[in-house]
């Protein structure tokens, strides 16, 4: 006879309960604004080249840094590239299939040349790398096979020559890690559009 | 009768669950939050050499229908006295990229027109009655849509980035049918904030070395940005050519 009581006592309790997740839900819902916001973690990164001249000293590096034997399990992605010239035209696109642990790498200058399908070559732009899963292959246009963006996958670094004039006179190097974007997913079919209508070049590189 | 109590629980739960949002929705206008990733900070060390310092900004987001193809990077630029010296407002495109340099050499209100732009030259204070450019600036970039077009206007410049929020449209875009809105350099200045850019300061260090990082965040309120833009109305008034600061002619769009 207790056991019913509690019983009935608890249903009771619980109810109230989903209610109020219900109640709540509902009125925060209809709060909803409809800017954009970005949303971390994300598998949109950010980051911008200059005077990457065809023997230039500008690097880029790109780290899978997930690993075999860890709670989660080291898998390939794909590192899909986009460069834009200043004005936000794109310069080209490819797409590098990279394993645990493994950082490839390209002199941007050698980049640029893989992935300009029709010049000219830029003198600056910003660089866009975004982390997908690897669908057998790595196609940025998602001509041939369909991608997924997936954070906690890729890190990625570049380095920048600066060249000052008088009164510094010199040529500095400095380096900065790509940044979060936090860009929303639908953005991806954006960029793979824009790479169809370029199409997709060589990242080249080594590994 | 265990249904019944199970429906009376829920209907009751409801009702408080719609009580308490209700209640929190009505002190949501008390409990101020900022708008997220709309502003960045970071700092030029030896601003006043010509090209020591240059800053970098893009606008990762794609444009989608919560997001503009075109947004402005505001800089507030702050000398070490906490005072705001200049202030300007620069269109950027998605994926574009905006290179502004803290000097281009030159000083005082031909600076505000510096291709390579310039952060530090124009300053609002004087020294010696001259203009004399910042050695060491702090620089917020705020990111906010374009400002409402002008009919009149749009067919000249259709990308007007105010960073006085309209409160003296004389400074930086000085088009006529602009000074009727407002020229006095108060009232209430409001940026459309949006995110979400991205930016990188280089630094000359001990005037040897360069140093770079990325610029951080740094939460930002609405009531905060219109303080910003006000006060660039303000000493963009006071200044009477002064206080501008220039995006530089570098298409970023």
């Amino acid at each position: 006879m207790m056991r019913l009581t509690t019983m009935k006592r608890s249903i009771g309790r619980y109810g109230a309960v989903l209610g109020l997740i219900i109640g709540a839900g509902l009125a925060g819902s209809s709060m909803a604004q409809a800017q954009a916001t970005p949303v971390f973690p994300t598998a949109f990164s950010v980051n911008y080249f200059n005077n990457p001249g065809t023997n230039g000293l500008d690097e880029i590096y790109i780290q899978n840094e997930t690993n075999n034997g860890n709670s989660i399990p080291g898998t390939n992605y794909c590192a899909m590239i986009y460069a834009f010239y200043p004005d936000q035209e794109l310069i080209g696109c490819c797409g590098v299939p990279i394993t645990p642990n493994e950082t490839w790498t390209n002199s941007m200058g050698q980049f640029m040349i893989g992935i300009d399908n029709a010049g000219p070559l830029p003198t600056k732009g910003s660089i866009k790398v975004v982390a997908t899963n690897y669908p057998g292959v790595c196609d940025p246009s998602g001509d041939t096979a369909a991608a997924t963006p997936t954070p906690h996958a890729l890190q990625s670094w570049i380095s920048h020559t600066n060249t000052l004039l008088s009164p510094v006179n010199g040529t500095f190097m400095t380096e900065e890690p790509f940044a979060q974007t936090g860009e929303p997913v639908t953005d991806y079919a954006n960029l793979e559009f824009q790479c169809q209508t370029v199409g997709p070049g060589y990242c080249g590189g080594s590994k | 009768m265990r249904t019944k109590k199970a429906g009376v629980g829920i209907i009751i739960g409801a009702l408080a669950g719609l009580a308490i949002a209700s209640f929190s929705a009505r002190n949501a206008w008390a409990v101020v939050y900022p708008v997220p990733d709309t502003q960045k900070t970071n700092y030029l060390p030896n601003s006043h050499i010509a090209g020591a310092d240059t800053v970098n900004v893009t606008d990762p987001f794609e444009r989608s229908s919560s997001q503009q193809e075109v947004i402005c990077a505001g800089f507030y630029v702050f000398d070490q006295n906490e005072q705001l010296q200049e202030c300007c407002g620069c269109p950027i495109s998605e994926d574009g990229l905006l290179t502004v340099q803290s000097s281009s050499g030159s000083t005082g209100a031909s600076s505000a027109t510096a291709p390579g732009g310039d952060l530090v030259s124009n300053p609002f204070f004087l020294k010696g009655g001259a203009s004399t450019p910042l050695p060491f600036a702090n620089v917020k970039i705020v990111s906010f849509n374009l400002n409402a077009p002008n009919p009149v206007i749009a067919a000249q410049n259709p990308f007007i980035c105010d960073a006085t929020g309209g409160t003296y449209p004389y400074g930086q875009y000085p088009f006529p049918s602009l000074r009727a809105d407002n020229n006095t350099g108060e009232g209430v200045a409001t940026l459309s904030l949006t995110p979400s850019l991205r930016a990188w300061a280089t630094h000359l260090q001990n005037q040897t070395n360069l140093t770079e990082s990325e610029f951080r965040d740094v939460p930002l309120l609405q009531s905060d940005a219109n303080n910003y833009a006000e006060w660039c109305g303000d000493i963009q008034q006071a200044g009477s050519g002064r206080s501008v600061c220039s995006c530089g002619t570098d298409t970023s769009l």
